[in-house]
């Protein structure tokens, strides 16, 4: 009876010696690739798309796209008519721009198979710097011709080109509860003074005239997009490039008070009490819960505004470009994101790549990016076709807020620096601005330690015209 | 020599044999994983491209980063707080509901319960709680006159409040798991030395203090090292309500790296530097408070 027992237990430890080798073993592989000919010739490709697929082994049944540029509800939408025209399955894993990139490298890490990314510029530029994606430059040459120029710039690094523009740009804009402005009979605020005005008397009122999530770090620089736009007299983008190229720096007086505005603006307590520890959900909530009178943030706010009240019906917004905050400035600038890009990641297996260049091709055809309008909700949100041949809706037909957009956004908004700045920058501006508005550092000493971290990137051989 | 054929030896066999797949198992998920990240902490790596050695580099860094004191301050206040309350109120609760009364399972039941419950969804709660606009604490300190509307605390957008506000978190959730390691050793104390004292007028604090307590000191320590190790290596309660802010105030050493590792300069190499140094740290702390638990054990 003891042997018996004891045999037992010696095969049960066996086993389970055996199944952890076997569990090792297992996720070290690599995904072999799938023998099927699920390839079609339906491809309205390039030239060279197609004669690689007439060479190329039998594609996948399935394409693996991380994406940081599409939410997952429409994500199914965006890919229908790929899947239908080849038979090759999407599978599409939708990630919010903060959490890409650690998705990505865990994922990517842990081998599973990844074969595109739908990347912002910001990420782009810096896979591209580290190889993480392949120069599409020559097998993509037939459709660049598709793309406005400004589109195909964006993500051409060193004069390769890493992503094929998959998007319309957008912009962003101060959202205004008229209903507040209408019941303490505030003027809509065209200038700074208007700002203060304004806000004195919401103050008295227990409101603050912004709502804002000011923990969520990586929403600070936008607010400094604006302010830098104007104190460097509509030159954000020249300028930046000159700090990063090492010909300016950041202690520079347009970059100092760019930061005091913002500064001023914590002092003369124009966000809600504890702003600094409410997350982007609860910044917005202020605002759609009449505790404050406006909130600054990009267009896709809009149909979360639109959910939470703001119907036209139960509340009324407007919305105004961000008002002139120096004295005598113009306000030619506004930050937005110029779209998304598709790339190919670099250790895509081979035998998927003719079928992620068609996915490519088409996914950024003037069709698809016309079908894109109407799945975006609201229909106005993306603003820039970076197709040549794609018109932009005229928007909501009768909505007042389209008209503004159109009219006064549209043309003065330019790129994110934040898509310009390397990470170490944008890291120190994150955190830095939300100082200098808590009121926890001055803005000449925030605008030291940025260029100390400048400093300390040049020194260690950073150079911006190496990836631009 | 060993005779294979004893049942001593068959018992030895068996017996590692039984060990094997745990061993295996630490050895692959917890030696192997610590191996690699000691030579990762003597690389320079992004997370995606080669290692490239640059020997005691990290290390260097290591000493001369300002950030780590201050974080490992954090890490000590935290602990501070968080050890002393946890532990006293684990006991004191442990000894009211080691009585027999009505409701008392229910009543452990119900300090139980946040340990089971996930930390995102405790953090999301908290946040709401502790929202300085329309918060439960705040809505309440307003109603009862304690507070004047106009200038309500901020709570966790206070750097000098955010800290604590975490602290009162994490002590909300864990007592319950020390109140149940406390009342295991309440519940094995011999009761012949209770009847002894009683027989000889003992009061019920004088048993406490010459009885309950002297023979709850191993179990206290065992309190101390699992709080303490948890302290010194917190991250996800922080992660989700601050992220280390406002201002750096609730940054700590397992928040700095992630934040090395997978923010946005993915300095993977010194982050596992870090994380070395923070394990020698935890490592040094267990020991002494081991070597202190043995010393109770043996004068007790």
């Amino acid at each position: 009876m003891t042997k018996i027992k004891r045999l037992l237990v010696l095969s049960l430890a066996f086993v389970l010696m055996v199944s952890i080798f076997a569990a090792c073993g297992s996720a070290a592989q690599t995904p072999a690739p799938a023998a099927s000919s699920t390839e079609t010739a339906a491809s309205p490709a390039s030239q060279t798309s197609a004669q690689e697929s007439a060479t190329a082994p039998a594609g996948p049944k399935e394409l693996v796209v991380y994406a940081a540029m599409v939410t997952q509800d429409i994500a199914p939408k965006l890919v229908a008519d790929f899947e239908q025209q080849t038979g090759v399955k999407v599978k599409m894993t939708c990630i919010a721009s903060d959490k890409f990139v650690q998705t990505f490298m865990v994922a990517a890490n842990g081998g599973s198979p990844i074969d595109l990314l739908w990347l912002n510029g910001q990420d782009a530029r810096a896979f591209a710097k580290k190889g993480l994606i392949m120069d599409l430059t020559s097998d993509t040459s037939s459709l660049v011709s598709r793309f406005n120029d400004a589109a195909v710039k964006q993500y051409t690094f060193q004069n390769k080109l890493y992503g094929i523009p998959s998007d319309s740009g957008n912009t962003s804009m101060c959202y205004y509860n008229k209903d507040i402005f209408d019941k303490y009979n505030l003027k809509v605020p065209e200038t700074y003074a208007d700002m203060v005005a304004d806000n004195n008397i919401l103050k008295q009122n227990k409101l603050t005239l912004f709502g804002f999530g000011g923990a969520t770090t990586y929403m600070w620089p936008m607010w400094f997009f604006n302010t830098f736009a104007q104190t460097s007299g509509n030159k954000s983008i020249e300028r930046t490039i000159d700090i990063l190229s090492g010909k300016a720096k950041f202690t520079d007086p347009d970059v100092v008070e760019a930061l005091q505005v913002l500064a001023n603006f914590g002092k003369e307590g124009m966000f809600q009490p504890g702003f600094n520890g409410a997350d982007s959900n609860g910044g917005k909530s202020i605002f759609t819960s009449g505790k404050s009178a406006m909130f600054y943030g990009g267009i896709w706010e809009l149909d979360g505004f639109r959910k939470a009240g703001f119907d036209d019906k139960k509340m009324h917004l407007g919305i105004i470009p961000f008002p002139i905050v120096k004295d005598g400035a113009k306000s030619e600038q506004t930050g937005s994101a110029a779209g998304g890009c598709l790339s190919i990641y670099s250790k895509i297996n081979p035998q998927n790549k003719v079928t992620a260049l068609k996915f490519i091709d088409i996914m950024t055809s003037d069709q698809e990016m016309t079908k894109r309008f109407s799945l975006n909700n609201p229909p106005s949100s993306n603003f820039y076709p970076a197709n040549k041949n794609v018109k932009a809706p005229d928007g909501i037909p009768g909505d007042a807020l389209n008209q503004v957009i159109v009219e006064k956004l549209m043309p003065t908004t330019v790129t994110f620096l934040d898509w310009i700045w390397p990470p170490e920058i944008t890291k120190e501006f994150q955190s830095g601005i939300q100082a200098v508005v808590g009121q926890q550092i001055s803005a000449e000493n925030e605008a030291k330690k940025l260029q100390k971290v400048m400093d300390d990137l040049l020194a260690k051989g950073y150079d911006f015209n190496a990836t631009n | 020599m060993v005779n294979l054929r004893s049942r001593a030896a068959k018992d030895t066999i068996t017996g590692y044999a039984l060990l094997l797949p745990a061993i295996l198992v630490y050895l692959a998920f917890t030696l192997y994983p610590f191996i690699q990240g000691f030579i990762i902490s003597l690389c320079e790596w992004d997370g995606f491209n080669a290692l490239k050695f640059i020997g005691l580099d990290n290390y260097k860094r290591l000493f001369s980063d300002e950030l780590i004191p201050r974080y490992l301050a954090h890490n000590g206040l935290f602990a501070l707080g968080t050890v002393t309350v946890k532990v006293a109120l684990g006991f004191i609760l442990a000894l009211f509901l080691n009585n027999k009364f009505k409701g008392v399972t229910a009543l452990r039941t119900i300090f139980f319960m946040p340990v089971v419950m996930s930390f995102v969804a405790i953090g999301l709660l908290w946040i709401w709680i502790f929202n300085p606009n329309f918060g439960l604490i705040n809505s309440f300190l307003i109603s009862s006159g304690l507070m004047s509307s106009d200038n309500p605390i901020t709570w966790l957008a206070d750097p000098k409040l955010a800290l604590i506000c975490i602290m009162i978190v994490d002590i909300w959730r864990w007592t319950g798991y020390h109140i149940v390691l406390f009342l295991a050793g309440l519940q094995i104390l011999p009761t012949d030395m209770y009847e002894s004292a009683m027989v000889d007028g003992a009061t019920e604090w004088q048993q406490l203090i010459y009885i309950t307590l002297p023979q709850m000191i191993n179990i206290t320590l065992v309190n101390v090292i699992f709080c303490l190790t948890g302290a010194l290596s917190v991250f996800d309660i922080i992660f989700v309500m601050t992220n280390g802010g406002p201002y750096d105030s609730t940054q700590v050493i397992s928040l700095y790296i992630y934040n090395t590792s997978f923010g946005s300069t993915n300095q993977f190499g010194y982050a596992t530097t870090i994380s070395v140094m923070l394990f020698t740290l935890v490592l040094v702390i267990t020991g002494v408070l081991i070597k202190a638990m043995q010393y109770a054990r043996d004068n007790t």
